[in-house]
């Protein structure tokens, strides 16, 4: 876990520091009040020190904190891994192949290469999902939801 | 009689049939999401928001607060039917409830956990009616100055009561008001972190946010194992408690509605602390301690009622103040901004019907969901062994198409995307996530306070302290923030002075 905060410590740092510089470049008091750049100045000031307290807790301290390690292993790394890599794809071909066909190959993709589920199973699995949330979204609710390649 | 005449109003509008199909919609899904492991009421509003948009405000906030406690109620299922608490708010029950399922005892600790949470949320709504408008009228001589100090209130006892770590409640409360200093200043209406995008303008959306950080958030926390549900094996079918346990049971379930009505009223406190002191109140006033932990009635129906009481207590800063006390209330004001409603004292007097009409479908809703949950006990159980590998799947596809929905934007499916990991590696170290909503939606409202109160003082920030309400605020955050410190210390001399008498005894 002390690794894990060291490295939250040092990204938090690192946008602390984006935030305080950027917030140089904004007004900093109008009249009798606050300027644009006086909630986010002091805001990245604090949590410049917050994340300093962090690195300073988890390497000169040592903290107590007795928590399993929050890194999981390497097949669920892996799991993980493909969940967020098929999203994205999705997230890249939504409009352009349409509602209804990505989010069945997204669907059919987790249950099968992350579930083991077998294709026919899947198959029936996701159309039954898809066309559900499309009825709910599209025909109940009037979404216009991108048709696609079924244009 | 002003209230009772408002209490008619209410029931004139939460009567109708749409009101009460949505209020009866709201309490099936919040209590059939709700029993899904690892899914609190904060998640399963969020997946439900995007149904809301096209609803009328009244309806919608029906529908959501049924969806509220719905939800609390469903995580006592897992709780005495898996040993998982389905959010940290069933903490407790697990403990007394699961003990009694094994011992085969399982439907009466679920039909004491429904009546209990019946009793105490009617009760709550009871407070709510008879606190709210007196809180609201004090709230109306509040100005800027008092606003902004209560606001710093509200995030002070978050960051006291957040988790494990206050330094890392702290970062998620700043990280939260960073967020929401994103787009167009409330001032002087100059861009800030915008990025140069056009769609940051508006500031980050708040159900982006929630449903990155509560949606695909937990799925990636679940999905990195293979869940194996358990479901333990007991007869549902006695569900008619006997005498005994309803003497057992009355005087946790009024005890825990009262802690768990005041502590919700407090912002930040909430369901969680106030099932956790029920329980222990409980333990410490029975006469036989002994029997908590080994299958204790008591510890069902005190801490679960403790929760449901909660609910009501939380919409009292709500509507009275216009500030959310937790996570998931902070996504409903939200909702109601997002409606044109702007919550605090003036909505008692501008939408009596909005208000009153909410309040009276909780009553109903309360009916409902006794009704609803004591036949449907064994029904709610079998959804606990729909698999999780099929289940996470329609999690994402909603909140994909939940999340476009908005503004039919890539942009923003996107940055749900990226709180989405944001979620899931937050969870993994430990940083506590309801506190960065409730800072988003709180950073701007607590800005424009303090540049209002400046304005006000011509510039001079002793306006905050000279002010009664606006002072006796900031003695309490003074307060609340020196408690960790003398925490530590009181730590440290502790360990000192053990470290001094260990070397006595060496020496000696």
């Amino acid at each position: 876990m002390r690794r894990c905060n060291q490295v939250v410590g040092v990204l938090l740092l690192i946008l602390s520091i984006w935030v305080v510089v950027e917030s140089t470049h904004l007004v900093y008091t109008v009249e009798f009040s606050p300027g644009a750049g006086f909630f986010p100045f002091w805001l990245g000031t604090s949590l410049l020190i917050l994340s300093l307290l962090l690195l300073l807790y988890n390497t000169i301290l040592k903290s107590k904190e007795v928590k399993e390690n929050p890194i999981p292993g390497k097949q669920a790394l892996w799991r993980v891994f493909l969940i967020i890599f098929s999203l994205f794809v999705s997230i890249l071909l939504f409009e352009r192949i349409g509602f209804l066909i990505i989010m069945f190959l997204l669907i059919v993709f987790l249950l099968i290469f992350v579930e083991k589920y077998q294709w026919y199973s899947a198959t029936l699995i996701s159309v039954l999902m898809v066309f559900f949330v499309y009825s709910i979204f599209k025909i109940g609710l009037d979404v216009p939801l991108p048709p696609g390649i079924l244009r | 009689m002003e209230s009772f005449q408002s209490i008619l109003l209410g029931f004139s509008v939460a009567l109708t049939p749409v009101n009460l199909f949505y209020a009866f919609t709201g309490c099936l899904v919040g209590t059939v999401i709700g029993v899904l492991p690892g899914l609190g009421p904060l998640c399963t509003i969020a997946m439900i928001l995007p149904v809301t948009f096209s609803m009328n405000p009244i309806s919608a906030m029906i529908m959501m607060a049924a969806v509220y406690y719905g939800a609390q109620y469903g995580g006592s299922i897992t709780a005495i039917l898996l040993n998982i608490p389905g959010e940290s708010a069933s903490v407790m029950t697990c403990i007394d409830g699961y003990q009694m399922a094994r011992q085969g005892r399982a439907g009466i600790a679920l039909a004491m956990s429904a009546i209990g949470s019946f009793i105490a949320g009617t009760l709550s709504v009871v407070g709510l009616m008879l606190m709210a408008p007196p809180l609201a009228k004090i709230a109306l001589k509040f100005g800027p100055p008092e606003y902004f100090s209560l606001m710093l209130l509200g995030l002070s006892t978050v960051v006291f009561l957040g988790g494990s770590s206050i330094l890392k409640s702290l970062i998620s409360i700043v990280m939260g008001l960073l967020l929401g200093m994103v787009g167009v200043d409330p001032v002087g209406g100059i861009n800030r972190y915008t990025l140069g995008q056009l769609e940051l303008l508006d500031g980050v959306n708040f159900i982006v946010v929630v449903m990155g950080l509560f949606g695909i958030g937990e799925v990636l926390v679940s999905a990195e194992e293979r869940m194996k549900i358990n479901i333990i094996k007991t007869k549902l079918s006695e569900l008619i408690p006997k005498l005994k346990d309803w003497k057992e049971s009355a005087g946790p379930i009024i005890r825990g509605s009262l802690i768990g009505f005041f502590l919700g009223v407090l912002p930040g406190t909430g369901a969680t602390i106030s099932s956790f002191l029920s329980y222990a109140t409980e333990k410490m006033i029975s006469k036989n301690p002994e029997k908590f932990g080994k299958g204790a009635i008591e510890g069902v129906a005190g801490p679960e009622a403790a929760n449901n009481a909660a609910v009501g207590g939380t919409l009292v800063p709500l509507f009275t103040l216009g500030i959310p006390g937790s996570g998931t209330t902070a996504v409903m004001m939200g909702v109601m901004m997002m409606f044109g409603l702007r919550p605090g004292p003036l909505l008692f007097i501008q939408h009596p019907d909005f208000v009153w009409g909410i309040i009276a479908s909780m009553y109903i809703g309360n009916v409902i969901l006794l009704i609803m949950n004591l036949p449907l006990i064994p029904l709610f159980a079998s959804i606990l062994r729909v698999p999780y590998s099929i289940l996470y799947p329609f999690i994402l596809l909603i909140c994909f198409t939940g999340v476009y929905s908005l503004e039919n934007s890539m942009f923003h499916v996107f940055m749900m995307f990226i709180f989405g990991i944001i979620g899931y590696v937050i969870k993994k170290t430990d940083f506590p996530p309801a506190p960065i909503v409730l800072a988003l939606i709180l950073g701007p409202m607590v800005e424009r306070a303090l540049y209002q109160s400046l304005t006000i003082s011509h510039g001079n920030l002793g306006i905050l302290f000279t002010r009664p309400f606006s002072a006796a605020f900031l003695v309490l955050v003074f307060i609340l923030l020196l408690v960790p410190l003398a925490r530590w210390w009181y730590g440290r001399s502790k360990q000192i002075s053990l470290h001094k008498i260990n070397r006595k005894v060496e020496d000696s």
